[in-house]
């Protein structure tokens, strides 16, 4: 057969496997699909296949659990496979990594003995390590969001009024300030090429000025998504805000129940949706939870919950082990080389 | 019915509906560009594999007809018969569907030979795709 007539086989066929399977056993294979495998143009199809269908993946993602002793566990309440249960995983094994955010198959995170801010590709190994921020303060924010390309990747780290922001496009931190008006940004959330920040007003103190900002990363661009005056304080805290792929925001309470509430367009405040009762024996600090497609995955002590948020509706995994976790993000493996 | 006249590798012609022949992304153009008057040649496809594209898209076509009574079984094992053939013929078909840009017909021949490197040992898929280079080499 004509080596080129060959050639559409192998990229039509080879684009359909999953990036953890190109590169654990169809790389080896032979050099003609390693080369394949490795080039930039067959890692832009494989993600253009594996996103734009539905308008969602075509492999769902998998939960990581961070402990808050930098210890991860991984998950996969989503896939067709078992391991539903809770794996304990080390994607840096010589190295003490913490890690803080991750998007498009990296992971963004910090080296503890150095403090240094690097980005990982566990499938492949490639590690890249950033310049240091012009800033060396403990983040309240740190956020990593992809292109929907893949070809690059912004971080944002950021510190009171500041959104210290590294573009993968031309290697720099830039700084960029909160809009007038606001201060102290509590939570992050990335979607694409835009960060959503859940901030606080400046001088509002007493009046609560509450917001939701979104930071479009290509202009560099503040619009103000949500704000509100005269927010009287909760008898519950907030402890966590999450964005949904459909761009509805939700804010996370907690007291002995889990309490997901919606921002809701028409009364512009958030309404409550579900409480879930916690076994929380064990005096849980924080609830961990994230965002996919109509879902809000809540991981428990001895659980891990998926709502459904359309239909109200609970499925519940078992773990057999105890987790105590701070946060939870969703991977998905990809071919995405940090270097690039 | 309007009819197409699609002519093979080898020169042989084969009368197809209209319909039939617009699921074929590639013809659609084509006829958008020349019309209807001549037949529309496909130098990339043999006879053979032209007859086994116009009883794929055929059956499909039948099969999502209202009043069609196939159930989603019986259209799932004429897929997996369809596909039950040698590897050469195989991939012939996945060229032939990227050719002629039939979506689904791509999909099913792709995800057969995909799912084949899922359960091979790379020894044994290195195997398959080298005698298929030679075997028209």
């Amino acid at each position: 057969m004509d080596y080129s007539l060959l050639q559409i086989i192998e990229e039509e066929v080879l684009v359909r496997l999953s990036a953890g399977l190109l590169h654990t056993r169809v790389r080896l294979v032979c050099k003609q699909w390693k080369d394949l495998i490795d080039s930039p143009r067959f890692k832009s199809l494989h993600h253009k296949y594996h996103s734009g269908f539905k308008g969602g993946e075509r492999s769902p993602p998998i939960i990581l659990g961070l402990e808050c002793n930098g210890s991860l566990a991984k998950c996969n309440p989503f896939g067709q496979e078992r391991d539903k249960d809770w794996i304990v995983i080390n994607p840096l094994p010589e190295l003490r990594f913490y890690l803080l955010s991750c998007a498009g198959g990296l992971m963004f995170g910090r080296i503890t003995s150095n403090k240094s801010y690097v980005t990982l590709n566990p499938l492949t190994g490639d590690l890249k390590v950033l310049p240091p921020p012009p800033l060396e303060p403990l983040p309240s924010t740190a956020i990593m969001a992809t292109h929907t390309s893949r070809q690059r990747y912004w971080i944002c780290i950021s510190y009171m009024r500041v959104v210290y922001l590294y573009d993968s496009s031309v290697g720099i931190w830039q700084e960029v300030s909160l809009p007038e008006g606001w201060k102290h940004h509590c939570y992050a959330k990335a979607i694409n090429n835009k960060v959503y920040y859940y901030c606080r007003g400046l001088d509002h103190v007493d009046t609560g000025l509450m917001g939701v900002l979104s930071l479009d990363l290509e202009s560099l661009s503040w619009s103000t998504e949500w704000e509100i005056h005269g927010y009287s304080t909760p008898s519950r805290c907030c402890i966590d805000f999450l964005v949904s792929p459909a761009l509805e925001f939700f804010k996370v309470t907690v007291d002995s129940m889990y309490h997901l509430s919606r921002l809701d367009a028409a009364s512009k405040g958030f309404v409550e949706e579900v409480g879930l009762p916690l076994n929380m024996k064990e005096g849980m600090s924080h609830v961990p939870s994230c965002c996919y497609k109509d879902t809000i995955v809540v991981a428990g002590p001895k659980q891990l919950e998926v709502l459904d948020y359309k239909t109200k509706s609970w499925t519940t995994h078992k773990n057999k082990k105890f987790s105590r976790f701070d946060f939870l993000f969703l991977f998905t493996s990809s071919l995405f080389d940090p270097k690039h | 019915m309007v009819k197409v006249t699609l002519k093979s590798a080898e020169g042989d012609v084969f009368e197809v509906d209209e319909e039939l022949a617009l699921e074929s992304l590639m013809v659609k153009n084509m006829i958008e560009d020349v019309g209807l008057d001549s037949a529309i040649s496909l130098p990339n496809v043999s006879s053979t594999i032209l007859a086994k594209v116009i009883e794929y898209i055929k059956f499909h076509m039948d099969a999502q007809k209202d009043g069609s009574k196939k159930t989603s079984e019986e259209i799932k094992a004429f897929d997996d018969d369809f596909v039950n053939v040698g590897i050469p013929t195989l991939f012939e078909m996945v060229l032939a569907s990227n050719y002629l840009n039939v979506k689904s017909l791509l999909s099913l021949t792709c995800n057969t030979v995909a799912n084949m490197i899922k359960t091979k040992p790379p020894a044994e898929v290195k195997e398959m795709f080298t005698s298929a280079k030679q075997a028209k080499a």
